[in-house]
């Protein structure tokens, strides 16, 4: 006898969404969650517990070059609590590409419109309303038209901001208080805890384990206690750098030989311009646009239009004591746009000898020279609307990750079958966005979310 | 002294020593230094928040980080300004200089989050120098429905059968390993196990008064010194006890060596009561390991003290698998039962422990059962009437009368009665309530065990008992104060069933016949006590009552000797806990007999023959001659018989 039919690991974006359609086809869920739930009424105010308490290791992994810093979150909810909620479509370079990495067919516009149209109808979509974006987007947009670049307001899960009455979304980066951005507590987790779904938080696993006929989860309470169970159908979805570590530590590299291998993380950089008048980034909607330039996605990167709290922009501005201090001084005078680059250089994970798990990741001249035409069309833009001075983030940041577990053809190129099932194995699977072959240069959650639906669609095949 | 108080944590952080937190002080100033606008990162107080960020930190970064601050508050004011400025440059340097970067976003990471996270008292100046005011302005009111799906959502943790046969199996396993450590391991194991009992002894009292609502001294008492002294029982005598024991060798097998083993039966099943959760966990934990077993404990789940075991177990230098902690509650214990223990040892109500037997029967699992108790005290006129009224009071009312050795029926000889009853009550009625180090009596632990005190005392009164204290007790609330009955008699379930709580009905009584009548008219037989100023004769009468234990002129303290077994008669329980009988019960007890390698063949073996009858007939009448007379003629029997088998052995019955 199973504790449950399905565990699904993990209650982020791709983990809520598999138990939501698992549990709503019947099954008995359980989903395991390292972080705790919080709620509008207990997200952590402010950056420093923000940090502390939403994400791994008090917001801060390095890769072991340390030249990136990568967050993961550790919270219900996992990225949807502290991402931004874009909710874009790929387009067919990326679709194409993961065609021909994985020969899976419905990897193309035309096969993911239905799972994407299921995917949005789930959640509430608003375009961000332009009459409220702050200075710092005005600039952005100002840039690209000055610059000829193209740029369109942000589609984005939420469902009422209230702006008018003065709300800053910078604040919602450690949770939406105002219960509007489209957090899967308030989406598919609840639709999978109103169907039955079982939920554990603040528990840990440790390791798993396919036996014949069933699989176990060994896990660890957040007072040390060790709970384990027992299902058919184990689903994966802690998170790209969670699902590789937990494999990793499980053992599983002698079966699946390219784990953790085709590690993206979509690097981003930071750069900050001080204008002479106030700029006031930290006002009213977070983001407002985002580049829609074909030139960019060719040379492999985009713009956007973010801001950072203070710890964040004081860990990037360079300068150390009072000069570093005067800049922060005049923190509301700085601009902000973010190089993402489409990354084409797989890293790749690995446990160090005390079981830490181990980042590499690294741009290469390709990856570089990408980063580099992002960095020479934001200095037009700072430059065009009147920037006195530019400053340059000391160092990237991941906050798409993705890969490890990758979908292939065969087990030398991949870890999981077209099916989300892990090869070699008869009940595990993996459903968040360690499965991407490739980096697709594209906001992920929107996929992540459409993937979790095809998964659980072929969990439920299997089971039958 | 000085390597103490740099150790020790400072009264801001549980995590980092004063020192540390000067070194990140100093460092914080180099990143922050301060100016006409803002307050130096020294002077604003943001080392304050250190925990809140450093609670967050995988264990490793921590480590390190602790280390870089106990160097920066050691170095040289110059040296740390160069250190400072070369990790500054780390982001222009090679891939070599990863450690440098990752310093330089420990050191500054930290300081920027504290000082740009505005912890400390000059947060308030820091936020307004950099203009940040972000903030959401709306409020939504009432509480998110989620927050209610999530608590429904939650799993039944109790474990399932899968855990419950994954740590049976572990046990096994760690069995072979606990057995093949010498005796002298195990209690140096055991040693250590006393020395991180005594030294986190207030958490654990306070854990315990938490969960049960005993007072601190009863949880000190009970709990801790109690546990502590069975461990100084076992040090210093388990290994005696668990020697290879001789036994004398009949004359009829001469030449033979006749030994009893004492050998671990495997792995113990502890099913654990409420009243005593952390001594009800460690003493037998700690017997059934010191005679070699692995232990899976099932503590109840009204206290399970979660994790706490473990910890201390870990701390003391037991493996995991060792000992154990099943929590749940009885479907859990018949999960753990199922599995086949070599033998369950269950602390707890007379119902409960009909359910372990009638399970371990099917299974034939040995079982050990300590169950409840109505203990009487009998008190003879010619007692110290002070001294009775003192014990009487603590005998009934310790861990608020939650004890199955709690005096439930106190039978008192009719001339002293009323004197008895005066004095008693007004001693009761001084005792202070509450769960402090002040306080004499704590709280029921259990709702269930509340309703049991309400249901028994209106049954009293509504049958003309007369309540004498007690009256300002609500009839709801856990903390109950000691209710003084008389004009009770054994019609009245007060007088009957276990109370479990801080009841004293007192009964009259003619004459030593009368009182070894009433005391003995129950169905249990746990323990008792006699009072009285003629020792023999408390002895006679204390004879007379069917009860595992009993005390004389005092109650409970057979259970303070930790040589001496415990147990109940009747429907109190079978078998014995600690002491030598105790300690044995968790052994398989082997008999062993050595004998030679030599050419004899044995006169009982084949074949049998009309000639060897008549010797072997002439040797069983020997056998019952006492006396030097019987010895030679039994020798006589016995030596041609031998002589005889073995010429029939080597050459069969024609030779």
């Amino acid at each position: 006898m199973q504790d449950y039919d399905a565990i699904v690991i993990g209650a982020g974006v791709g983990g809520s969404n598999v138990a939501a359609a698992l549990t709503a086809a019947g099954m008995r869920c359980l989903i395991i969650e390292a972080g705790r739930y919080r709620s509008r009424q207990d997200y952590p105010r402010g950056e420093l517990d923000g940090n502390a308490q939403l994400f791994w290791n008090g917001g801060m992994e390095l890769n072991t070059s340390a030249t990136l810093a990568l967050l993961r979150a550790r919270v219900v909810g996992g990225g949807s609590i502290v991402n931004q909620a874009l909710l874009d479509e790929f387009d067919d370079i990326a679709l194409d590409d993961w065609r021909e990495r994985t020969g899976i067919t419905w990897f193309s516009t035309a096969g993911m419109a239905p799972l994407y149209a299921e995917a949005k109808a789930s959640v509430s979509i608003q375009q961000v309303p332009v009459e409220h974006a702050n200075r710092n987007a005005r600039i952005f947009k100002q840039g690209f038209e000055n610059c000829g670049f193209q740029c369109k307001p942000l589609q984005r899960g939420q469902s009422g901001c209230r702006h008018e009455e003065g709300n800053d979304c910078i604040e919602c980066l450690y949770g939406c208080r105002l219960d509007s951005k489209q957090a899967t507590p308030l989406t598919s987790l609840q639709r999978a805890l109103k169907a039955g779904a079982k939920l554990l938080t603040e528990c840990e696993v440790e390791a798993i384990a396919e036996q014949a006929g069933f699989s176990e989860v060994h896990a660890r309470l957040a007072d040390g206690r060790p709970v384990s169970f027992r299902c058919n159908s184990l689903i994966l979805a802690a998170g790209t750098l969670g699902s590789n570590a937990l494999l990793l530590k499980s053992g599983w590299q002698d079966r699946l030989p390219a784990l953790g291998q085709g590690f993206y993380c979509h690097p981003q950089f930071m750069y900050f311009a001080r204008y002479r008048e106030p700029v006031d980034a930290q006002r009213g909607p977070f983001q407002s646009y985002k580049s829609d330039d074909a030139g960019f996605r060719q040379q492999g990167f985009k713009l956007e239009n973010v801001f950072a709290p203070p710890i964040g922009t004081a860990l990037m501005l360079p300068g150390l004591g009072l000069g570093h201090q005067r800049q922060m001084a005049l923190m509301r005078h700085f601009a902000c746009i973010e190089v993402a680059v489409r990354d084409s250089h797989p890293g790749s994970l690995h446990l160090s000898g005390q079981g830490r798990l181990q980042i590499n990741k690294e741009l290469n001249s390709e990856d570089r020279q990408r980063a580099k035409a992002g960095y020479a069309a934001v200095e037009r833009i700072f430059r065009s609307t009147g920037a006195e001075q530019i400053h340059s983030g000391r160092f990237g940041i991941g906050l798409h990750l993705m890969g490890g577990l990758r979908l292939a053809r065969r087990p030398e190129e991949g870890c999981v079958e077209g099916n989300f099932r892990l090869f070699g194995s008869r009940r595990v699977y993996a459903a968040d966005a360690s499965v991407f072959p490739s980096a697709p240069g594209i906001n992920p959650s929107l996929t992540i979310m459409a993937l979790a639906r095809k998964a659980a669609a072929h969990i439920l095949e299997d089971a039958r | 002294m000085k390597r103490d108080l740099e150790t020790f944590p400072s009264p801001v952080s549980r995590l980092f020593t004063p020192q540390q937190l000067k070194g990140l002080n100093r460092l914080g100033d180099f990143y922050c230094p301060g100016d006409e606008l803002m307050p130096a990162f020294s002077a604003s107080g943001a080392a304050e928040g250190i925990d809140r960020l450093a609670t967050a930190m995988h264990p490793r970064d921590l480590a390190d980080f602790r280390l870089l601050l106990t160097l920066a508050a050691r170095l040289p004011q110059p040296l740390l300004a160069s250190l400072v400025n070369l990790l500054d440059q780390a982001d222009r340097l090679g891939p070599w200089a990863k450690d440098l970067r990752m310093a330089r976003l420990g050191a500054a990471g930290v300081a920027y989050s504290l000082y740009y996270g505005f912890a400390g008292s000059g947060g308030p100046r820091v936020r307004a120098a950099i203009g940040w005011d972000a903030a959401i302005r709306s409020s939504i009111s009432g509480e998110p429905a989620m927050n209610q799906l999530v608590r429904d959502a939650a799993p039944d943790l109790s474990p399932t059968a899968a855990t419950v046969e994954d740590a049976f199996q572990r046990a096994h396993s760690a069995q072979v390993t606990i057995a093949a450590l010498i005796i002298e391991q195990r209690l140096a194991v055991l040693d250590r196990l006393g020395e991180v009992i005594l030294r986190r002894r207030d958490e654990i009292i306070a854990r315990v008064s938490q969960e049960t609502g005993k007072c601190a001294t009863d949880a000190l008492l009970g709990e801790i010194f109690a546990t502590l002294d069975n461990l100084e029982y076992l040090r210093k005598n388990a290994r005696k006890l668990l020697s290879d024991r001789k036994v004398a060798t009949p004359l009829a097998m001469l030449g033979k060596k006749s030994r009893v083993w004492y050998e671990p039966l495997g792995t113990i099943l502890v099913i654990a009561p409420w009243n005593y959760p952390f001594y009800q966990a460690i003493v037998p934990i700690s017997i059934a390991f010191a005679a070699g077993n692995a232990v899976i404990h099932k503590p109840s789940e009204f206290t399970p003290l979660t994790g706490l075991i473990e910890s201390i177990l870990q701390e003391a230098g037991f493996a995991r698998d060792w000992a154990q902690v099943v929590y749940g509650d009885g479907k859990a214990g018949a999960h753990c039962l199922a599995q086949r223990p070599d033998k369950v040892f269950f602390t707890g109500s007379i119902a409960t422990g009909k359910k372990v037997m009638a399970q371990a029967a099917e299974l034939l699992v040995p079982v050990e059962l300590e169950l409840g108790g109505k203990d009487a005290m009998i008190l003879f006129a010619d007692a110290n009437l002070d001294r009775a009224v003192a014990g009487a009071m603590w005998g009934a009312l310790t861990n608020t009368g939650q004890s199955c050795t709690s005096i439930e029926r106190l039978y008192i000889e009719r001339s002293v009665f009323d004197s008895f009853t005066v004095k008693l009550v007004e001693k009761v009625q001084a005792l202070q309530l509450g769960t402090g180090r002040d306080d004499d009596i704590g709280q029921m632990t259990t709702a269930a065990q509340v309703a049991i005190i309400r249901h028994q005392l209106e049954d009293a009164l509504a049958k003309g008992a007369r309540q004498l204290t007690g009256h300002s007790w609500d009839r709801q609330s856990p903390q109950i104060p000691p209710i003084v009955l008389t004009q009770v008699d054994h019609s009245m379930l007060v007088m009957e069933e276990e109370s479990f709580g801080p009841f004293l009905p007192l009964m009259p009584f003619e004459g030593d016949d009368h009182a070894v009548s009433l005391a003995n008219r129950t169905i249990y037989g746990l323990s008792a006590c006699v009072w009285s100023g003629d020792i023999a004769r408390a002895q006679r009468v204390a004879r007379r009552l069917h009860v595992g234990n009993v005390s004389i002129n005092n109650h409970m303290i057979t259970e303070g000797n930790h040589g001496l077994p415990f147990g109940g008669a009747k429907q109190s329980g079978i078998g014995r806990f600690k002491g030598e009988e105790g300690l044995r019960g968790f052994c398989n007890i082997k008999a062993v007999m050595i004998d030679g390698n030599s050419s004899k063949i044995e006169a009982n073996w084949y074949p049998f023959t009309e000639a060897k009858y008549a010797a072997m007939d002439k040797m069983t009448v020997a056998s019952r001659m006492r006396g030097l007379g019987g010895l030679v003629r039994f020798a006589l029997a016995g030596l041609p018989l031998e002589s005889l088998a073995n010429k029939l052995g080597r050459k069969g019955r024609k030779g």
